[in-house]
């Protein structure tokens, strides 16, 4: 079995839910929502793989970059360094670019930044992303995932790939790409959770997770986090596959945690013989007894 | 292997001789039947296991694997088709037939020993194993099911027959022997041996690949599924490992343990996919265990609280591999409510039906999950001791057998309702009220008197047998002992011989396992029910003559004084001299004890691991170890220890 545990914030205390002794007072778990996801009904799609490094253009291209600016950082140390030396005059000479930007979106979206790596499984995105400039070398992959979602109740992820090309401190257009995903489960009428597929993996898209942890029998989990979580689990015939999650709460807009909220426990289960043509496919949520049994 | 006709005129004599009036008895809200005679199955005209006469009850369904009560349907008249329950009494040598229409009991049928598990054919005829009999014995329903069935035959197996199976095409019988160890085959039809083949200890409930080319074994203990050639002449045997771990990256050697795997059933048919979408699926009911590493000493027993959760592992039939490795989905309920004592288990619809002893409870999981103990989707409350479940599809109702309370419900799974229920003869004649009360302690879960994480006598003795586990303890690694047939005559009691007195060590035991302890009249009936607990039947010593002859062997050399084993392991006491001896030639570093209670050696072969603390996996590993003073067993040749091996097996 090839697994892979993405995050060990749990640990073996997953089990606790399930290791409770009998003779404690803790209240008794609220029965779990449980969904059956009809696997086949699951559109097909499809995500851009990371362009190669290789890929980077050598100059700037024409086409600029749309969506995203990038925003100086101010350079602190400058600022004391010529306090220190006030009657040195100014250079006339060209404005040196800042020594860091922050690269975030022009309006607000639901989104996530990342600079990729290769054979990463957890991604960490931010809603901007800091570079250094003056440097050498070949522009640099930055990828943009956002969020939107359309009226017939499907949702809409654009992947836009972009390069930053620390020399000239600019944006580059790169590639761009949107998936269709379609939503597998509701709270309150609205959805949380949505689910697009290809040929060997399935992938969810679901509100921001801080604690996680997914395991499959074949491959490995990719787990891309931001205003939103996408986990992508692997899907081979006799294998499984489970993701378990803390979210802060069934709603992928604007969902400030409460503090004295329990999270939800989300539990994803794939299970696939190989006389099987999907898998099958079990989303459970129940809200926690008590935050700190994801402690 | 012979077809044992010689003794059923004795058998049908003794059991004519004893058959009573029971009475009608009401318990609860439980209906009562009116009462039904015990009547002599009557014996077949011919010494033949075939069916004689057409028409009356016929199997229910595809149901092709048995269980502790099984469901048939008969002719009601104007086209109208009614449903029976035929119920192994196992507290009497009795086949009970039920009318599940009109909840009530319809005939008693005697057998020639108790029953343990019951199967209707694919012709309506009915077998039933007889597990302390050694036998399988086949009935032929009569034409109205209010009349008893009609004996067949019965059919010598190997020891403790426990379960069967059909296949697809009805043409073999399957037997798992529990004591033997092994899978008979028979023919469905003359029910004359096919083939046997060999398997790891304690083999319970069997299915069939739909293809009719394998048959999947539960095992009691070690979390393991044999899964078993019919189509090839060799029959070949291979394990599947169900062990799960609490994390991805646990070496196979800390994985979890197992034990409890006494039930095992699987999707339906291929056209269960239409609905549910599942093929090739295998549930193995069980209990993920971890007893400690064994190195390090624990409060009580095992060094995680708790020790013991629920799993289902779901096995794909195809690759013969378990889907189910990590224990880490959240969990139904609490600890105390858990089913881990499950027994029996049917499929139906995406869902599994699982009893479960000690909360006394038929629970409805969803099929489809990676663990479907985490995911239960409903639960009704039994009598106590459900040993058996039936679905029936089309009724959407399962029947449950409670052999404890001698009850059946009748549950509807659809249905939020509480289950009707039917009592029969209340108090068995099989059974004092005494050891009946021992025995619903001893399964019972969530009983702060006995241990405090909820864990029962049954968790670590499943059938008063042991679980194969070392345990880490207060004392160190301690490998849980037998107690069916090893208690009289054995004292001192515990791995140390702290106690002269059963009921001592039990208090010990509890207090171990942070009990509060029991009364004094309760304690009592727990250690009757322990004494009363059913061997295994001796072994017989081998036919074939050389096996014979080391066996014989093997008895001189195990009572002579250069091998010294009979020094300790009196032959006349129990195999114990009830005394403590240093066993190790050095004492491990802090070792608290100065030495061990010398264990009986009753069924040994049966009980790996061996040694206080299991270190040994054979009984050869402890003749040949360097590391211990038994006796002069280092010095035998290979020829001499296989003697004495053989020997033991007959114990």
């Amino acid at each position: 079995m090839r697994s892979r545990a993405l995050s060990l914030l749990f640990g073996a205390a997953l089990v606790v839910p399930a290791t409770r002794s009998f003779a404690d007072d803790t209240p008794e778990p609220a029965p779990p929502r449980v969904v059956s996801v009809d696997y086949a009904s699951i559109p097909t799609g499809t995500f851009p793989p990371l362009p190669a490094e290789a890929d980077a253009p050598k100059s700037a291209p024409n086409a600029r970059v749309k969506g995203l600016k990038l925003e100086p950082v101010a350079d602190k140390g400058a600022a004391k360094r010529v306090r220190k030396h006030p009657s040195k005059k100014k250079k006339p000479s060209h404005a040196k670019p800042p020594r860091f930007v922050e690269i975030r979106p022009e309006a607000p979206s639901l989104g996530l930044l990342y600079v990729p790596n290769e054979g990463s499984s957890e991604i960490d995105g931010e809603s901007s992303q800091r570079l250094a400039c003056g440097n050498a070398g070949d522009a640099q992959r930055v990828r943009w995932e956002r969020l939107t979602f359309a009226p017939d109740g499907t949702a809409c992820l654009q992947i836009d790939d972009v390069w930053f090309d620390s020399r000239s401190c600019s944006l580059w257009p790169g590639s761009s790409a949107v998936t269709t995903l379609k939503p597998v489960a509701w709270d309150a009428g609205k959805p949380w959770l949505y689910a697009v597929r290809g040929d060997t993996s399935v992938t969810f898209v679901m509100p921001r997770s801080n604690e996680m942890s997914a395991d499959t029998m074949v491959g490995s989990p990719l787990t891309v986090r931001g205003d939103f979580t996408r986990v992508t689990l692997p899907v081979g015939r006799w294998g499984s596959g489970s993701m378990l999650a803390a979210l802060p709460a069934l709603a992928l807009e604007a969902a400030p945690a409460q503090a004295d909220k329990p999270p939800v426990e989300l539990s994803l289960e794939l299970v696939q013989t190989m006389a099987e043509r999907y898998p099958t496919l079990l989303v459970r949520t129940r809200e926690a007894v008590e935050p700190a049994q994801f402690e | 292997m012979h077809y044992d006709m010689r003794n059923l005129r004795n058998a049908v004599l003794w059991v004519g001789s004893a058959a009573f009036l029971l009475p009608a008895c009401t318990y609860g809200k439980a209906t009562a039947p009116s009462s039904i005679s015990i009547t002599p199955a009557k014996v077949a005209p011919a010494n033949s296991c075939a069916r004689v006469h057409g028409g009356g009850a016929a199997r229910l369904g595809s149901a092709r694997a048995s269980s502790a009560i099984a469901l048939a349907t008969y002719p009601r008249g104007a086209g109208k088709t009614g449903t029976i329950a035929y119920v192994a009494d196992a507290d009497e040598p009795t086949l009970r037939t039920i009318d599940v229409d009109e909840r009530r009991e319809l005939a008693a049928t005697a057998l020639k020993g108790r029953p343990e598990q019951v199967m209707v054919l694919g012709d309506g005829r009915v077998a039933v194993t007889l597990r302390s009999a050694n036998a399988v014995e086949v009935l032929e329903p009569a034409q109205q099911p209010s009349d008893p069935l009609e004996v067949r035959c019965v059919v010598d197996t190997r020891d403790e027959p426990i379960a069967l199976a059909a296949t697809p095409d009805d043409a073999t019988v399957l037997v798992t022997s529990g004591w033997g160890h092994a899978l008979g085959a028979f023919d469905a039809k003359t029910f004359a041996p096919k083939f046997e083949a060999s398997l790891a200890r304690d083999p319970r409930s069997v299915v069939v690949s739909d293809d009719g080319s394998r048959a999947f074994v539960a095992h009691v203990v070690e979390a393991r599924m044999s899964v078993i050639d019919l189509a090839t002449p060799e029959h070949a045997v291979r394990l599947v490992d169900l062990r799960a771990k609490t994390s991805a990256d646990e070496s196979p050697e800390a994985a979890r343990r197992g034990c409890q795997g006494f039930a095992l059933t699987k999707v339906a048919d291929r056209a269960g996919a239409k609905t549910s979408g599942m093929i090739d699926r295998l549930f193995a009911p069980m209990v993920s265990v971890n007893p400690g590493d064994g190195a390090s000493e624990s409060e009580g027993y095992g060094s995680e609280s708790p020790s013991e959760v629920s799993e289902v592992a779901v096995v794909d039939a195809s690759a013969e591999r378990a889907l189910t490795r990590l224990v880490r989905l959240p969990a139904s309920g609490t600890a105390h409510t858990e089913c881990l004592l499950p027994r029996a288990a049917a499929y139906d619809d995406g869902a599994l039906y699982v009893t479960c002893l000690g909360i006394d409870a038929l629970v409805k999981l969803d099929a489809r999950s990676l663990d479907p103990s985490r995911a239960e989707l409903q639960r009704w409350n039994v009598a106590a001791g459900p040993l058996g479940v039936g679905i029936d599809h089309d009724g959407k109702r399962a029947v449950v057998w409670s052999q404890f309370d001698r009850e059946v419900a009748f549950v509807g799974i659809e249905s939020d309702a509480p289950p009707e229920r039917l009592a029969v003869a209340r108090q068995s004649a099989g059974i004092t009220a005494n050891v009946a009360l021992g025995r619903r302690i001893f399964h019972q879960m969530g009983d702060a008197r006995i241990s405090a994480d909820g864990r029962a006598c049954a968790s670590c003795h499943p059938d008063g047998r042991e679980d194969a586990l070392t345990w880490s303890t207060p004392d160190g690694a301690r490998q849980t002992p037998m107690l069916a047939g090893r208690i009289a005559g054995t004292a001192p009691y515990g791995w140390l011989g702290g106690s002269d007195k059963v009921q001592d060590h039990l208090k010990k035991t509890f207090e171990r396992l942070g009990g509060e302890g029991l009364p004094k009249n309760q304690l009592a009936a727990l250690v009757d029910y322990v004494a009363s607990m059913a061997p295994p039947a001796p072994r017989a010593i081998p036919a074939e003559p050389a096996r014979a002859a080391l066996v014989e062997r093997g008895r001189a050399l195990f009572g002579s004084n250069e091998t010294g084993c009979s020094t300790c392991h009196d032959v006349s006491h129990a195999f114990t001299d009830g005394l403590r001896h240093q066993v190790m030639t050095q004492a491990p570093q802090g070792s608290k004890s100065d030495g061990f209670d010398t264990p009986s050696l009753r069924f040994v072969a049966g009980t790996a691991p061996y040694f206080h603390d299991g270190r040994y996996k054979t009984l050869d590993d402890v003749l040949t170890a360097p590391d211990h003073a038994m006796g002069e067993s280092t010095r035998l040749s290979r020829g001499d220890r296989a003697a004495i091996v053989a020997y033991l097996e007959t114990l």
